[in-house]
């Protein structure tokens, strides 16, 4: 019997058990999930004991926190989301001068170790800060809810940036077209065609941004002031006092308010999917028309002033690395810089840790979208929960979770860089996957079926057809994985040991003694070092690769 | 992408070419588990509390004197606390080395340490070391405030800088005063606590409910009010007057109060039961605890020495400028669910 007969003859719902590279591929997923997901989230929730969750409840300053954190989470989640719509509408559809270095400039955010960002705010923004106190002279204070809402805003409308990029890429410009020609004026086709189109894309990124700010610590630490959010309590309760127990549980009190945003994106998903499935991509079609002047300006000067912050950002701290004592003694020095020798073993653990975890983290979310929405394997709803599992998990509380779960054999991982790997790519698997679940809800399954009807093997069709296609997504995915993993402390300042240190916890423990100029240096090289490895591995994979900074 | 297909090949080789990826990815990730198994016989790992510099200042002092090479991994009290605690099954460190004698206690009665009686431990007052040796203390810093001498001026003029920690109660400092959250820090309950015991229960909550309002910020890190003070975000920060005194060194407009009837907290050093270099841990100990390097460590990081013989530096506060309570840490230790509680309903 030919693999297309037996195919034929078993029908189309159990069609990829005749293929036992899926088969394969399925069976080291659900293992992968089982053992590095599951496994410690259920350790981890074993942590609590009664005694914890009754002080957890009877506590006012946790429920005063409580509410604070949902609030930050709505108008965050709002702000972020329409900035990052409108900055990758600018850069993708709204063809504004720049648009590849406009491109770039969200990226920079993501790269930046969260902390940095927050110092750099106070230090720009802050009661003495250079544009508020050095421009302005005023005597303000950024701290409390409003100075984090701004700041939480700018953390992470490149995160929206980023899926929305993808999302409106992969929108068939043909049909904004048929629509044009159909007479709909430019604000119709946005609102019937674009939008809706983009719809899985904008649902993906504010669950994701809502989980973010819901998890986020640094920020809030930095910048929140009397205004108390549940996140840095759980970090807290963990590095200041131990207390494991309490951390945990407030930990899994963030569980809920996920679970719920989780519950609500997948049923509106779940309804809009079948009807906005375009057809074939974004293949051959002909040039989009730019939209009208006004808009166009519009939009750049919406980019150019979000450049122009990330551009002090960035001024900030490469000062602070060139001067000698911040706000004591303007003096230029290199001997910060010189310093950065002392922290290359971090700076190459970080990059290499970073390139690993993101090749494993995009291979894993791909796999993983594709046998949940193509392939209708069995538990897909137990699997596609399972994937975006690790977002509703603070990652400090992660990193705990990795301790309990790896310390011992069989899996003897504490003190390896796999384990940091590991911690890196699950932290950002739930990204990764709805990101390429977004690219793959896009696609007909049409296409499928008409390559295997046309005798395609399983794999030829992943490879010929719907791989390419996915491109941009899969490749959204590793740009993602790989700059957050540069950039995090949360996921692996439990984690890393004598041999494994990274830059970013470096960076921290410099920031927090004062040292700032040693600090600002090594974040300084970090961050260009990234960049450095985005762009050679580029240039070692081929243009394809990063299709989300070109373009 | 073909990073991507390296990663695929994790899984299981997608076809023959990319088998070489599978091997190098595997023979990346072997190597990384072996790593903590092929350490030399002549080493010794350090849990590091104490900062960054100090951190390498006492390893490579102590690299140089006895060739052992020296590794430390650098973390918050919490952080290295929780570590030593859930790695009791696979110790993964030597010894823990700064933080506040209470959290070596903690981790003591998780059975987490060993014991060990330095001979160099002698000299030290017994107050400074734990009488089964599990662990020793190596340095002394106490409570001090923090004032921005420029933030200051500019607010108040010439009156005199406050001297008293009743002085901090005056409602022209309002929004002006940052102390760290006690809820989020063990430095910071110690301050909770030297009003406490210094006044007692009711006056001592008197006290608190009376500064609360007056706090700009209670933020979470012990190393906050120092920044934040010498920056002039806030003119007046409760911290360790060793931090204080550096960033006064560092030259930040950082004046330096240390009001009687404070609080201190003796700094220890101890060995990890079950540490893969026991014998250099030891050793490591009574370096630590001797003359030499208490001099050096004291040099660098302005806290008060412990050691009779040392010379106190004269950017650091030697121990009679310090007015200390007689702080019980048993009674705090007991209290402190109370304590947070009362804290959290009644203060803040």
């Amino acid at each position: 019997m030919t693999d297309a007969l037996r195919r034929q003859v078993l029908g189309t719902r159990g069609w990829w058990r005749a293929d036992p590279w899926l088969v394969g591929a399925f069976v080291a997923l659900a293992a992968f999930l089982a053992v590095f997901v599951v496994y410690p989230v259920v350790l981890v929730t074993m942590a609590p004991g009664l005694d914890d969750w009754v002080r957890v409840a009877t506590t006012p300053r946790w429920r005063a926190a409580t509410v604070n954190t949902l609030t930050m989470v709505v108008l965050s989640t709002a702000s972020s989301l329409v900035i990052g719509f409108v900055y990758a509408f600018a850069v993708t559809k709204g063809q504004v001068p720049g648009r590849r270095f406009f491109g770039v400039i969200p990226l920079l955010l993501l790269v930046t170790p969260p902390f940095v960002g927050g110092l750099a705010f106070i230090l720009l923004l802050g009661r003495r800060g250079l544009l508020t106190h050095g421009l302005l002279g005023l005597d303000v204070s950024i701290y409390g809810w409003h100075g984090l809402w701004l700041a939480q805003t700018l953390s992470f409308f490149p995160v929206a940036f980023v899926i929305l990029r993808s999302t409106l890429l992969a929108v068939d410009p043909t049909l904004e077209q048929a629509a044009r020609d159909l007479g709909a004026s430019r604000l119709q086709v946005l609102r019937t065609v674009t939008l809706p189109l983009a719809t899985p894309g904008l649902l993906a990124a504010a669950l994701f941004i809502a989980i973010a700010v819901l998890s986020d610590f640094g920020n809030p630490m930095l910048i929140g002031g009397r205004f108390r959010v549940l996140a840095t309590e759980v970090y807290t309760q963990l590095t200041g006092w131990a207390a494991v127990g309490t951390s945990a549980a407030l930990g899994l009190l963030l569980l809920l308010p996920a679970a719920l945003f989780f519950a609500l994106q997948q049923h509106v998903q779940r309804r809009t999917r079948q009807r906005f499935a375009t057809v074939g991509g974004r293949s051959g079609s002909l040039p989009e028309p730019p939209p009208v002047r006004p808009l166009r300006w519009l939009l750049f000067g919406g980019c150019v002033l979000v450049t122009l912050f990330v551009a002090s950002t960035y001024l900030v701290v490469v000062l602070g690395a060139l001067t000698q004592v911040w706000g004591v003694d303007a003096s230029l020095t290199a001997s910060h810089l010189r310093g950065v020798a002392r922290h290359l073993p971090e700076l190459g653990n970080s990059l290499r840790f970073a390139l690993l975890a993101a090749a494993l983290c995009s291979t894993l979310s791909l796999l993983s979208a594709y046998l949940v929405h193509r392939c209708g394997v069995p538990l897909r709803a137990v699997i596609d929960l399972t994937t975006l599992l690790p977002a509703a998990v603070p990652g400090t509380l992660m990193g705990v979770a990795f301790v309990l779960a790896f310390n011992a054999p069989p899996l003897a991982l504490t003190g390896t860089g796999t384990i940091i790997v590991l911690a890196m790519a699950v932290s950002y698997l739930p990204v990764g996957y709805r990101i390429c679940a977004a690219a793959l809800a896009q696609l007909q399954g049409s296409l499928d079926d008409t390559a295997r009807n046309l005798g395609a093997s399983r794999m030829r069709i992943l490879k010929d057809v719907t791989l390419p296609l996915l491109r941009s997504g899969v490749t959204a995915a590793f740009v993602f994985c790989f700059i957050q993993s540069v950039g995090t402390l949360s996921a692996v300042i439990f984690l890393v040991s004598f041999d494994t240190p990274l830059a970013s916890v470096t960076i921290l423990n410099l920031a927090e003694q004062g040292h700032w100029g040693r600090a600002a240096a090594l974040a300084t090289v970090l961050v260009g070092v990234t960049f450095v490895a985005l762009a050679a591995v580029r240039g070692l994979v081929g243009r394809g690769f990063t299709s989300l900074v070109e373009r | 992408m073909r990073a991507m297909r390296h990663a695929v090949a994790l899984h299981r080789p997608l076809s023959a070419p990319r088998r070489h990826g599978l091997r190098r990815l595997l023979a990346v990730l072997v190597l990384g588990l072996l790593t903590p198994f092929a350490l030399a016989q002549g080493s010794l790992l350090v849990y590091a509390v104490i900062s960054q510099d100090d951190a390498e200042l006492l390893s490579g002092m102590f690299a140089e004197q006895t060739g052992v090479d020296v590794r430390f991994l650098r973390g918050s009290t919490g952080e290295l606390v929780a570590r030593v605690i859930a790695e009791r099954g696979a110790p993964q460190a030597d010894v823990l080395l700064g933080g506040s004698s209470s959290l070596h206690i903690a981790v003591a009665e998780s059975g987490a340490l060993a014991r060990y009686t330095s001979p160099a431990a002698a000299v030290l007052p017994p107050s400074a070391r734990d009488a089964d040796g599990l662990w020793t203390g190596f340095y002394l810093t106490a409570l001090g405030i923090g004032v921005n001498e420029a933030r200051f001026a500019q607010r108040y003029g010439d009156r005199p800088l406050p001297s008293t920690w009743e002085d901090l109660l005056d409602p022209a400092f309002a929004g002006e005063i940052v102390i760290t959250d006690p809820v989020a820090s063990s430095t910071a309950y110690l301050f909770v606590q030297a009003q406490l015991q210094r006044l007692g229960w009711d006056a001592g909550w008197e006290y608190l409910e009376r500064l609360a309002p007056l706090v700009g910020q209670f933020p979470s890190s012990g190393g906050a009010p120092p920044q934040l003070v010498g920056t002039g975000e806030y003119t007046l920060g409760v911290a360790f007057v060793h931090a204080l005194s550096r960033y006064r060194a560092q030259g930040f407009p950082v004046s330096l109060v240390v009001p009687p009837s404070t609080a201190g907290e003796v700094g220890a050093v101890s060995i990890i039961a079950g540490g893969p270099n026991a014998e250099n841990a030891r050793r490591f100990v009574d370096f630590v605890l001797s003359a030499e390097a208490q001099q050096a460590f004291v040099e660098q990081s302005l806290t008060t020495p412990l050691h009779p013989d040392v010379v106190v530096p004269e950017a650091a506060v030697p121990i009679g400028a310090i007015d200390l309570i007689d702080y019980d840490p048993e009674l705090a230790g007991e209290q402190r669910d109370e304590v947070l509680l009362r804290w959290q309903t009644v203060v803040d």
